[in-house]
């Protein structure tokens, strides 16, 4: 390896080990919650609810970061992005995150993840909370929009822009080299992710003005549409990324080539216009939205399964079956991640129907549909990445961590959608209140065998920790 | 409703768990990926053909009778103006609209126009009934007051919960009405 590829490796290296011991605190929050939930604690619902903000913006934090980091290694195998601004990234990052710590734990900032506008300026937490909350979440904006527009320019480095993306194939054209399809899914999902982040960051510098200026006031319509355009966009580009190293490191194990053609390439240019539409399915009850739009939405959330299923779940089947592949720890991981983002993803085309989403809108259905493909999904894919990186080549504690979290992740998520099923509402900080008793008493089991399934999912993760810890040491030493 | 949707929800779980142990325990054989391309691909071509006549027909199907204007285009009987604040719901008025007069409740049978607005942050109206079933809900959104559009079948009380956090009271933001 030379000394600039180590270097990477490194960098890559410490932001795996931070994100790991960042998500198991975050699970740990989390695990608060829904002991709050169950009853067996009492937790005043200013903390709960500036515990949940901290848990979801964390959460999305992590994993976006995490993706990235796998993104930027496994681009950096064939192009040039720059290590400077990787580095640099690590630095903003944290620093986005000290500031939600304090104005979460400290400030009691609760305005949940979406911080739907105008609640963050409500007077339920000091305006120092608001404005260091509102500061944090522009660093990590910029950190990102960074990230993505060097990756799109390494990537159109390498193999021009047009190229990059696939049209040749789309147009028939025979390649000069072949392309690996990572390099199409990157360029799609950077892209979508870059021109939202940017929308991110204008419905992030309004609410740094209104926090300046008191006197402003926005339209409510149009900054929930901002604020989902962009969120939603960057919790699929989170799974693109994971499925971009799917793409690229199964054939490293399976022995077959999984190869860029002209179906692949219509299949990921398509995805770019569906998940920039299909946000419109979180605003179906906002019927201040055109009916049209709200259609649409429904018809673009329905299109999302056809290219993932038809190219990228065939894609596996092809790699897969009948390959002889053995399954360590690495393509176990990932075939499994796949699965839970199909899980999860059906149970979000599910609640992407409106005559369905009448009763599943704002209960628990939703944390379970994105807890499914989060943790189910992104997570199995960042932890394979991560075992490629730095794991021992005995891998079997890893496995038994990884069937842990499956067992206590499937039971975990199973419970948010009996519990959505009984028109248990989301983000309460207890059930006690519900006026009807069998759905808080839904609410509270639910929520207290999620607790024991929490477990379960912490156990496994610490056996797989424990595995890849004792692989760092020789993984940071050059080859 | 909800509980056909879970139903579907688990069984496309099982199926899809199935699948993937059928994947993987397939890969304990080995074949060429020439020979095995052939199998995938028809697969696959079914597999897209079915996907289509599904999402046809289910798009066909569930984009009628949406909830933003009365169903069937009848003519709502009441007006209830409902107003969502931090954090208690007050219903400021019932209308008669064939009457054109104030009403003291709604009755069961009839068509009501829900007028849902919001004085402060975003709110959720979720209507449940005594078995805890959500029988409709929409968005109270700051700036545009809601038409929600719902004929209650039996006489009761009926519960009102906030869906949409907002803020510290979320969770005791619920109330009742009465329809005879």
């Amino acid at each position: 390896m030379t000394d600039n590829n180590l270097q990477a490796k490194r960098t890559a290296i410490v932001y795996a080990i931070t994100g790991l011991l960042v998500f198991l605190v975050l699970v740990l929050l989390g695990l608060a919650m829904r002991m709050g939930q169950s009853g067996m604690v009492h937790l005043p619902p200013g903390f709960f609810y500036a515990v949940m903000t901290l848990h979801g913006l964390g959460m999305v934090g992590v994993l976006y970061v995490g993706a990235y980091v796998g993104a930027w290694y496994l681009t950096a195998q064939h192009a040039k992005p720059s290590l400077g601004l990787f580095k640099f990234n690590y630095v903003l990052t944290l620093l986005g995150v000290v500031g939600l710590i304090a104005a979460t734990l400290i400030g009691n900032f609760g305005a949940g993840w979406y911080v739907l506008y105008p609640l963050p300026f409500i007077k339920a937490w000091p305006e120092w909370a608001v404005g260091t909350a509102v500061i944090s979440l522009i660093l990590l904006g910029v950190s990102w929009l960074l990230g993505q527009l060097d990756i799109i320019r390494a990537i159109s480095a390498r193999y021009g822009f047009t190229t990059a993306l696939g049209w040749g194939y789309i147009k028939g054209e025979k390649p000069k080299e072949d392309l690996p399809p990572m390099m199409t899914i990157l360029m799609v999902a950077m892209l979508a992710g870059a021109l939202t982040t940017v929308v991110g960051a204008v419905l992030l510098m309004l609410y740094l003005a209104q926090w300046i200026n008191p006197a402003l006031q926005y339209d409510a319509l149009m900054m929930k549409n901002m604020v989902f355009l962009f969120g939603h966009t960057l919790v699929n580009i989170t799974l693109y990324f994971g499925v971009a190293a799917a793409y690229e490191m199964l054939p490293l194990f399976t022995g077959r080539p999984w190869k860029m053609n002209k179906l692949v390439a219509i299949s990921w240019n398509l995805a770019f216009f569906l998940v920039l539409l299909a946000f419109f399915h979180h605003l179906y009850f906002d019927f201040a939205q055109p009916n049209w739009i709200q259609v649409l939405g429904q018809f673009a959330s329905y299109g999302s399964a056809i290219p993932a299923t038809v190219v990228t779940v065939f894609g596996v089947f092809m790699q897969v079956y009948r390959s002889g592949v053995k399954w360590s720890f690495v393509p176990l991981a990932f075939v499994l991640g796949i699965m839970g983002w199909i899980v999860g993803g059906f149970a979000a085309v599910v609640d992407s129907t409106i005559r369905l989403n009448l009763y599943f809108h704002n209960t628990l259905w939703v944390p379970g549909h994105f807890h499914t493909y989060f943790l189910l999904g992104v997570v199995f894919m960042f932890l394979a990445v991560v075992y490629y990186l730095i794991g021992p080549e005995n891998d079997g504690l890893a496995k038994k961590g990884l069937w842990g979290i499956m067992i206590g992740g499937y039971g975990f998520v199973g419970m948010f959608f009996v519990a959505g099923v009984n028109a248990v509402p989301r983000r309460m900080s207890s059930y006690e209140n519900l006026p009807v008793e069998s759905v808080a008493a839904a609410g509270q089991s639910t929520a207290s065998l999620s607790v024991v399934f929490i477990l379960v999912i912490a156990l496994g993760a610490l056996a797989y920790y424990a595995s890849v810890f004792s692989g760092v040491k020789k993984a940071w030493t050059a080859n | 409703m909800a509980w056909n949707a879970g139903i579907l929800t688990l069984v496309g779980t099982l199926v899809i768990f199935a699948i993937t142990a059928w994947l993987m325990r397939s890969a304990a054989e080995t074949e060429s990926a020439e020979s095995v391309a052939p199998k995938i691909y028809g697969m696959r071509t079914k597999y897209f053909i079915l996907l289509m006549i599904i999402i046809v027909v289910t798009l066909f199907a569930t984009l009628r009778g949406l909830p933003y204007s009365p169903p069937n285009n009848e003519t709502p009987v009441y007006e209830v103006s409902i107003v969502g604040k931090m954090w208690s719901w007050e219903i400021t008025g019932i209308q008669n609209l064939q009457e054109n007069a104030p009403s003291e409740a709604i009755s069961a049978g009839k068509l009501v126009d829900f007028v849902v607005a919001s004085d402060d942050v975003n709110h959720g109206i979720g209507i449940y009934n005594q078995a805890g079933q959500i029988l409709t809900q929409t968005q109270a959104m700051p700036g545009y007051p809601a038409h929600l559009y719902y004929t209650f079948t039996e006489p009761g009380t009926y519960h009102v919960v906030c869906m949409e956090y907002c803020g510290p009271g979320h969770q005791v933001m619920t109330s009742q009405f009465t329809v005879q």
